[in-house]
């Protein structure tokens, strides 16, 4: 309320109103005066004034009507009213006062009583006002959390890319505490037949959660369509994450690769719960816990990016869960056991159904306090090999039959930092290599460098594999060495060319490897170990028109036909 | 939450109930003296009587940590069980802190 203060003096003895003006002109107020109750209607709508001094017994419509009308005519905003009155019954006091008076001066009007109680009105007026300012501002805020979710809503529902629609193996539930979740489920499918799925636990809710999700998001769809490796992704995602999020924000990360071709899955867990993997009776055949911290914490020098490896031989299902399934319930949290049991129990198709309405019955009136977020992805034993070709662009025949040719030669650095596959498979792509080759290049080259690399240069023996706990044994040697590797080469040849109308693709692969001088390794050899620890070079004779092994085994031409 | 003193420059917070994003201002209130303060060299915070955490938490005390190295101050973890245990564990919160 101002310092000068506009006063409405309503009384119709007009020697009391000028009494009344010069005594508040004297406390630095303005007055404006009344002479019945309707005129102070009239003049409280005209000027608005700050505080009313009401004469209880006017001509007409009386103190007590007047302050009913002048309020109604207030609305949300609060105007002190005094009462005046020369009777002092204790009725007439509370009719004045239901009437909507603030309070009451008895005739005659001492001056010192009076501006005492104006000065207390306006620290009254003071205090309602900021009532009135912070009302307001709780509204300003209402409206823009209320903006920011649904701004929140439109960014997840982008963050899961329709073009990429769920994975037709693969079930999810998720329920969000308030409007939008901070867990995400995404998955895809790279040209070489990789299932890729991703299960991301943003810390908080809403759109501090989704605004850490889109760097996460982008690499996985940009990285998980090319085939690049687990490791690589989530290297690249935690670059992303920690350059652009500050430090208490961060994203806990399941990342898991199916690659049908091997029976292999691959598992990089930081900071989610457990991936369990069931069989098709319901017995866990393994848990991959986090061994990692979540994205965005450690810088790249320290982040670790190793993967954990399962190989299978049978029906699979993956379960992969945020913790807030697993915490929720107040006194009691729902937990992993309970969870383990359920789906161990249930049969496969069952399992999602069953979970969800034990879940519920053990909440039962209460809300989880978290986002839930439960998926099932079905890996069966003799999976097709599916690939994605995506439309992306529409590509002109002329660069599709085009010549072109790609001649890498790569050292042992490279071989130890570059996901070389993905990249030569990227390139070829941009050369003009169609899509529907694309993906059967992919294979085949994955395949021939995987053998260079791994019994060529790193001179990995396949019957390894073999053995109890081979696999682990295998992967954890491969790396090793590779970590080790001081010198070695693989020269990459790759032509697009046409013979008399046709077109052909060749693949040229050599290796430095020594191992062949040893006669440990020759290419029937080399075939026959292949198909035994995998499909892979099976399919590779069929998605080529020839192949063969030249001079020791370290070297390999296939040629496809397109 | 309070302030339970300081002994041979490692100064003790003892943290209660839920701590979680509401908690955020308190616990603020409770380090930020401890990092102005030139004696304290480590940071413990208890979370005996911590019944439960959520990740806001874990991002607490990230920003607490960094904060402390930049000053040259550690902060360590105590009295961690149950529900508190279990989430710096699938976080993998030992890499970053001395658990006690």
């Amino acid at each position: 309320m101002p310092d000068r203060l506009r006063v409405l003096v309503a009384d119709d003895a007009s020697h009391l109103r000028v009494l009344l003006r010069e005594l508040i002109g004297t406390l630095g107020h303005a007055v404006i005066e009344a002479a019945d109750g309707l005129e102070a209607v009239a003049q409280f709508r005209l000027h608005a004034p700050d505080i009313v001094l009401m004469d209880m017994l006017m001509p007409g419509l009386d103190g007590l009507g007047a302050t009913a009308e002048i309020r109604k005519l207030c609305g949300e905003r609060w105007v002190p009213i005094i009462m005046i009155s020369a009777d002092d019954e204790q009725s007439t006091l509370v009719n004045a006062l239901d009437a909507g008076c603030d309070d009451y001066l008895l005739k005659p009007v001492n001056p010192q009583i009076l501006a005492a109680k104006i000065r207390a009105f306006q620290r009254v007026a003071d205090m309602q006002s900021e009532v009135d300012r912070q009302r307001e501002e709780l509204r300003g805020y209402r409206d823009y959390a209320e903006e920011e979710l649904s701004l929140t809503e439109h960014i997840m529902a982008r963050l899961v890319r329709r073009d990429a629609q769920l994975h037709p193996r693969l079930q999810v539930w998720s329920e969000a505490v308030r409007g939008a979740s901070g867990d995400i489920v995404l998955s895809a499918q790279s040209e070489n037949g990789v299932t890729y799925l991703m299960l991301a636990d943003a810390t908080g809710h809403g759109l501090s959660a989704a605004v850490t999700l889109i760097p996460v998001t982008n690499v996985f769809y940009a990285m998980a369509s090319k085939g690049f490796n687990v490791s690589t992704i989530v290297e690249e995602m935690n670059r992303q994450v920690r350059s652009f999020c500050p430090v208490e924000r961060f994203v806990a990360l399941t990342l898991v690769a199916v690659r049908p071709q091997a029976d292999v899955i691959e598992v990089w867990n930081g900071g989610t719960p457990p991936v369990i993997v069931f069989d098709g009776y319901g017995a866990i055949l393994r848990s991959f816990k986090s061994r990692h911290l979540p994205l965005g914490i450690l810088d790249a020098g320290r982040f670790s990016s190793s993967t954990e490896f399962l190989r299978y031989n049978q029906d699979l299902q993956l379960a992969l869960f945020s913790d807030g399934l697993i915490e929720a319930g107040r006194r009691e949290q729902y937990g992993l056991d309970r969870l383990r049991e359920v789906l161990a129990l249930t049969p496969m198709p069952q399992r999602l159904a069953r979970l969800q309405q034990d879940f519920y019955t053990f909440l039962g009136a209460e809300k989880p306090h978290d986002d839930v977020t439960f998926t099932l992805l079905n890996c069966p034993r003799d999976m097709a090999v599916e690939r994605e070709v995506s439309g992306d662009q529409e590509r002109s025949a002329i660069l599709e039959q085009s010549d072109w040719h790609l001649d890498a030669l790569l050292s042992a650095e490279q071989l130890k930092q570059v996901d070389v596959v993905p990249m030569v498979a990227e390139w070829s792509h941009k050369m003009g290599l169609s899509r529907e080759i694309g993906g059967n290049f992919f294979i085949v080259l994955t395949e021939l460098f995987v053998n260079a690399l791994d019994h060529g240069i790193l001179e990995l023996p396949s019957a390894i594999k073999e053995q109890p706990d081979g696999f682990e044994h295998y992967f954890q040697l491969r790396q090793e060495r590779l970590d080790n590797l001081a010198a070695g080469e693989i020269h990459i040849v790759v032509k697009q060319l046409r013979i008399d109308g046709e077109g052909l693709l060749t693949i040229r692969l050599r290796d430095s490897g020594g191992g062949f001088t040893f006669g440990a390794r020759s290419a029937i050899e080399l075939e026959a170990n292949s198909a035994r620890s995998g499909r892979g070079i099976g399919l590779v004779r069929k998605l080529c028109r020839r192949i063969e092994y030249i001079g020791n085994g370290n070297e390999v031409y296939a040629e496809i036909s397109i | 939450m309070n302030y339970a003193g300081k002994d041979n420059g490692t100064a003790v917070l003892r943290l209660s109930g839920r701590f979680d994003f509401s908690a955020f201002r308190p616990f603020r209130e409770l380090y930020e003296p401890l990092l102005s303060d030139s004696d304290v060299s480590v940071i413990e915070l208890n979370f005996a009587a911590v019944e439960y955490v959520d990740s806001a938490a874990l991002g607490m005390l990230l920003m607490l940590r960094d904060k402390g190295e930049k000053l040259g101050k550690k902060v360590v973890l105590s009295g961690c069980g149950g529900n508190v245990q279990q989430l710096l564990e699938v976080a993998n919160f030992q890499q970053l802190f001395e658990i006690a």
